[in-house]
């Protein structure tokens, strides 16, 4: 049962057929781990703090720095030198002090991967690597938990739910392990509202998911930003991948 | 036969193979995912996959960063 409060503030959300106060109140009884609190992954808690996401856990070991400024929207010139989750936590509790904050100082490992996939409805990849976005992959399949990854480079973008349940492929059918990228963020650039349209939409398909709609699983979404044009592709399972087909599939 | 490539049209020879097709294009295949029309074909496959008369191709560069 939604508070005074709340159904003031979540108005715009109850006012919507497809969420409503059935779907505030999954929301709010929701808990979200987000992985990266860089370009991505500040729009994307924004919208889900503010949405009224009840729980979300941030994961990220680093600091803010200058050169981080242009597009990560939460954090301000005081902040470079302080870590991200702190900064990231307390920017989130003054947009909506509804939601419940968990601020984890680490980088994503087997260890806390594992502590923290296991408990969330569902996991935001928005790390900056893709070592990092294997693990995570494998993680969730192996504790069968919906993915939504994002990732941008100069003016693309690109976007992936992902249900490990589901009979298509995952994120390492798509970029298996031989693929290597020679550029990231840092060393290519990135323009900066190409990562806030990605992370918005991951927190789109996430707040769909929760409010339990049918989310486009398994299809790439990219974005060309100079073009402005969405592409997309269905994404099978890989018979070779270790991940999720095949014989050699993980561990499950 | 004609294909596109990203929306743009290319004439390539007959039942050209995937593979084949990046070759002749010269297209650095090191870090690209593509489909088809519309499916996502795997890497695995791109030495026997043939392409047909008004075949889609989407080559999608990868991204890591964030």
């Amino acid at each position: 049962m939604l508070t005074d409060q709340q159904a003031l503030r979540y108005s715009s959300n109850l006012l919507i057929d497809s969420i409503g106060e059935n779907g505030q109140q999954r929301l709010l009884d929701s808990q979200v781990l987000i992985i990266g609190l860089g370009g991505l992954g500040t729009p994307a808690s924004q919208y889900l703090a503010s949405s009224g996401v009840g729980q979300l856990t941030l994961m990220d070991h680093d600091q803010v720095s200058l050169s981080n400024l242009q597009r990560q929207t939460l954090y301000g010139s005081n902040d470079v030198g302080s870590l991200k989750v702190t900064q990231a936590a307390q920017r989130l509790s003054e947009i909506n002090p509804d939601v419940d904050i968990t601020a984890l100082s680490q980088a994503a490992s087997e260890d806390t991967l594992r502590d923290h996939i296991g408990t969330s409805d569902i996991v935001l990849d928005c790390t900056d690597n893709r070592d990092t976005r294997y693990l995570i992959n494998r993680y969730c399949y192996w504790l069968n938990k919906p993915l939504i990854s994002g990732a941008a480079r100069g003016f693309n973008g690109q976007v992936l739910a992902l249900k490990p349940s589901a009979d298509h492929g995952c994120y390492q059918c798509l970029y298996p392990t031989s693929v290597k990228e020679p550029l990231n963020c840092t060393n290519a650039g990135i323009a900066a509202p190409i990562v806030g349209i990605i992370g918005a939409m991951q927190a789109l398909l996430a707040i769909q998911y929760l409010t339990q709609h049918h989310l486009p699983w398994g299809r790439l979404q990219s974005f060309d930003g100079l073009i402005h044009q969405w592409q997309q592709a269905e994404l099978p399972k890989s018979t070779t991948c270790p991940i999720c087909g095949g014989e050699h599939a993980n561990n499950r | 036969m004609q294909i596109t490539v990203n929306g743009k049209p290319e004439t390539v020879n007959n039942s050209l193979r995937l593979s084949e097709f990046f070759e002749h294009q010269q297209i650095n295949t090191a870090a690209i995912a593509v489909a088809v029309n519309g499916v996502v074909i795997h890497r695995e496959n791109w030495h026997e996959h043939r392409l047909n008369h008004n075949d889609s191709l989407t080559v999608i560069q990868a991204v890591a960063g964030g």
